[in-house]
């Protein structure tokens, strides 16, 4: 029973630490993030895509939800561009909160942050040049 | 300070699956329940690098959410090199049922990413977990 206790308390301490100033950052930075227009990826991506590709980075799938169909959704997003960002952020998003639950948890974040973002990426480049398959229009 | 209870707010949600999962895991395994599940698991389990127990972090992670997958990793008490691999397979592929619904609402014929999460991270965690 005393094991019971003790791993409960500290591993629900360890998530505390790490999860309440979290979320409340990205509260804050939820609130500030709204109405602006992201032109870093322009070399790549529609303004609309880049923006979609930042809210599920930092924010997730869920959380960042509104944000990614909103903008994905946007006539002027191809649907091949549309099909590599939601491809990246299936495999690499909410990049801190998930990444911190599991580095608290005792995961090594190197091993975990990098093969992800390479997986990412390489799904990104795939879905986006590979030639030939026309992809679906809304 | 509205944002900081909104803080408050996620980690009680993290609370309100972490404790009932990490009770039953515990206790389940305690009292040698997990072995049938485990020895089922092994196979498919040690493809991974992982023991046939942590099948059960896989299956709650994929289906339920990185919460009650966390309650499980606690519960079963695993090392560090074994929270490590299942951290590399859960964070590309988990939640599958809520952020399936999201990027359904995109388009409809993304859905075809979900599955192939699964099979990503089954892959990546063959092939790097020897290195881990």
């Amino acid at each position: 029973m005393k094991e019971y206790i003790e791993g409960l308390l500290s591993f629900s301490l360890r998530m505390a630490v790490v999860l309440i100033p979290l979320l409340t950052l990205l509260e804050v930075a939820k609130e500030r993030w709204e109405g602006r227009r992201w032109r870093g990826f322009s070399w790549v991506l529609s303004p609309e895509g880049t923006v979609a590709l930042l809210a599920g980075l930092i924010f997730g799938i869920l959380y960042g939800a509104g944000v990614i169909i909103a903008s994905l959704r946007q006539k002027r997003v191809k649907g091949r561009e549309a099909l590599a960002v939601v491809g990246f952020l299936s495999l690499f998003h909410a990049v801190f909160e998930d990444t911190l639950l599991f580095v608290a948890a005792g995961a090594d974040p190197l091993a975990i942050t990098v093969p992800r973002l390479m997986l990412a990426a390489a799904l990104f480049v795939l879905l986006m040049y590979l030639p030939g398959r026309p992809t679906s229009s809304s | 300070m509205d944002k900081i209870k909104a803080g408050v707010k996620g980690y009680l949600e993290l609370l309100l699956f972490l404790l009932p999962v990490y009770t039953l895991v515990f206790f389940l395994q305690r009292w040698g329940v997990l072995e049938g599940l485990a020895a089922k698991a092994e196979p498919f389990m040690g493809f991974v690098g992982l023991p046939g127990e942590a099948a059960l972090v896989i299956i709650l992670g994929n289906f339920v959410n990185l919460y009650a997958a966390l309650g499980a990793v606690a519960g079963l008490g695993l090392s560090s090199r074994e929270v490590t691999i299942l951290a590399l397979m859960l964070l590309l592929s988990h939640n599958q049922i809520l952020e399936g619904a999201v990027i359904l609402r995109v388009r409809r014929g993304f859905l075809a990413l979900a599955p192939l999460r699964f099979v990503v991270s089954v892959l990546a965690a063959h092939v790097l977990h020897p290195y881990l």
